[in-house]
């Protein structure tokens, strides 16, 4: 008997996958949410040293380092994001646009979570959950902010971009100096690519720009006409000539 | 006499070049993005992904809804006043082991469909707690608070397991790119492996 009820228990489960759900699925945003925790604390995991140093992912996605990596897009990477800072100005606006009325401005962290969930129960919506919480997040500037900056580090195709013009036997120009100064890993490129086109000078690339193939993406700015009055002044040609030409001789001297 | 208007440029369309005239951008042959560009980070799931999240989920709603269902139960029950807390675990637990069991069986699978699979599963454990009785479904959107708490659950517990093959740092460019927001959130859950078919209506 009772393995008979056990075994119609076991059709009703398998039925289960296909009865009809009372749960509705997970919306988008909070999923998203979950990534951005996921983010957050890598990143903590990151700047605390705590990936550095051991290698090991375990408990990577720990509430410590979510917090760790709150505060480090807080507080700045490599102050970037201090108080006074153009960043650390925008990231004060949007931690005070989450505080109660008169708050100081606190250590952006697992708190702010915390924090935004007592502001929303406060508001009246008391089933705000940290998923809640941290979807509204990603809508402040606080964490909006911080990621941006955190993207433009992580994000190097600016500085690809910048080495394609400096680093590859680029003109040798001040700019060009100081990138390479500021990205001693392209030293090395850089030195290469003088040695092989000599370091020409930006007059020397200027010239060279006039007919080359460009397959289209090159400026179109590539030819400089010089002025009428400049042509005029240094063509040695002979239609220039100021004297007289034959035609006009033979008819002057016909009429002479 | 009337001024006459002053003509105006035909404009550049997003993401089109123009020319750069500027002193010494000579020798910049590249494209000049006139807006911001999106960098497309994300990629749509791959025909072996889909597979992927198929075989995933196949095997753990499989074991959810048949060998597992009494133990699954039964561990709900046990911790019932933390219902987000112990679906999470469950889900974060399961989905790391199927993952190291594939690896272990030279099956890779790809990191970037987990959180979707994770979202499935946090949602097939919310319904055997309905349908335990344990869960009494309180509004759509109680519902939705109470899967999301427990996915940042599950997303915790698969980290304390651990995972030698993710990929830290391709998950704060997601992370970077959820918060920057240049995509419709559909199209981004669509490229972390949700899926997206039609769901059944809640009764």
């Amino acid at each position: 008997m009772g393995g008979i009820v056990k075994s119609i228990g076991k059709t009703i489960k398998k039925i289960g996958k296909g009865i009809s759900k009372f749960i509705k699925k997970i919306g988008p945003a909070l999923i998203l949410a979950a990534a951005v925790w996921a983010g957050v604390a890598v990143f903590g995991a990151f700047s605390s040293g705590t990936l550095a140093s051991t290698g090991v992912f375990k408990s990577i996605f720990s509430t410590q380092n979510f917090g760790a990596g709150l505060t480090a897009i807080g507080k700045g990477i490599g102050n970037a994001l201090m108080p006074g800072s153009p960043f650390g100005s925008v990231m004060q606006q949007g931690a005070q646009q989450m505080l109660p009325e008169g708050a100081g401005f606190p250590d952006p962290s697992q708190k702010m979570v915390n924090m935004q969930r007592t502001m929303a129960e406060k508001a009246g919506d008391k089933d705000m959950s940290t998923s809640q919480a941290l979807m509204y997040m990603t809508k402040m500037n606080l964490l909006a902010t911080g990621f941006q900056t955190l993207a433009g580090l992580l994000d190097d195709s600016d500085e690809k971009a910048a080495a394609l013009k400096y680093a590859y036997g680029g003109a040798v120009t001040d700019d060009a100096k100081k990138w390479v100064k500021e990205h001693p890993s392209y030293k090395d490129m850089y030195d290469r690519g003088q040695d092989t086109l000599g370091g020409y000078t930006a007059d020397w690339y200027q010239q060279q720009t006039i007919g080359e193939p460009t397959l289209g993406r090159q400026s179109t700015k590539q030819f400089t006409t010089k002025s009428p009055s400049a042509i005029q002044s240094q063509s040695p040609s002979a239609f220039q000539s100021k004297g007289t030409g034959l035609i006009t001789q033979g008819t002057q001297k016909r009429f002479a | 006499m009337p001024e006459k208007p002053q003509a105006r440029g035909i404009p550049v369309p997003p993401g089109r070049t123009v020319p750069d005239e500027t002193q010494g951008a000579f020798l910049n042959t590249q494209s000049v993005p006139t807006s911001p560009e999106m960098n497309d980070n994300l990629k749509d799931p791959t025909p072996e992904e889909v597979k992927q999240i198929d075989m995933l989920l196949g095997t753990l709603k499989d074991f959810i809804w048949d060998e597992g269902y009494n133990s699954i139960a039964e561990k709900i029950k046990a911790r019932e006043d933390q219902l987000p807390q112990v679906i999470g675990d469950i889900a974060g637990r399961m989905v790391n082991r199927e993952v190291q069991a594939a690896d272990a069986a030279e099956a890779q699978i790809s990191r970037d469909i987990l959180f979707g699979v994770g979202a499935e599963i946090v949602n097939e454990l919310f319904e055997v707690a309905a349908q335990e009785g344990i869960y009494k479904a309180k509004g759509e959107k109680q519902q939705e608070n109470d899967q999301g708490e427990a996915l940042i659950y599950a997303v915790q517990k698969y980290g304390e397991m651990g995972d030698p093959n993710m990929d830290p740092q391709a998950l704060m460019q997601l992370a970077s790119t959820a918060v920057k927001g240049g995509y419709p959130q559909e199209e981004m859950v669509a490229k972390m492996g949700v899926q997206v078919a039609p769901e059944m209506e809640a009764v």
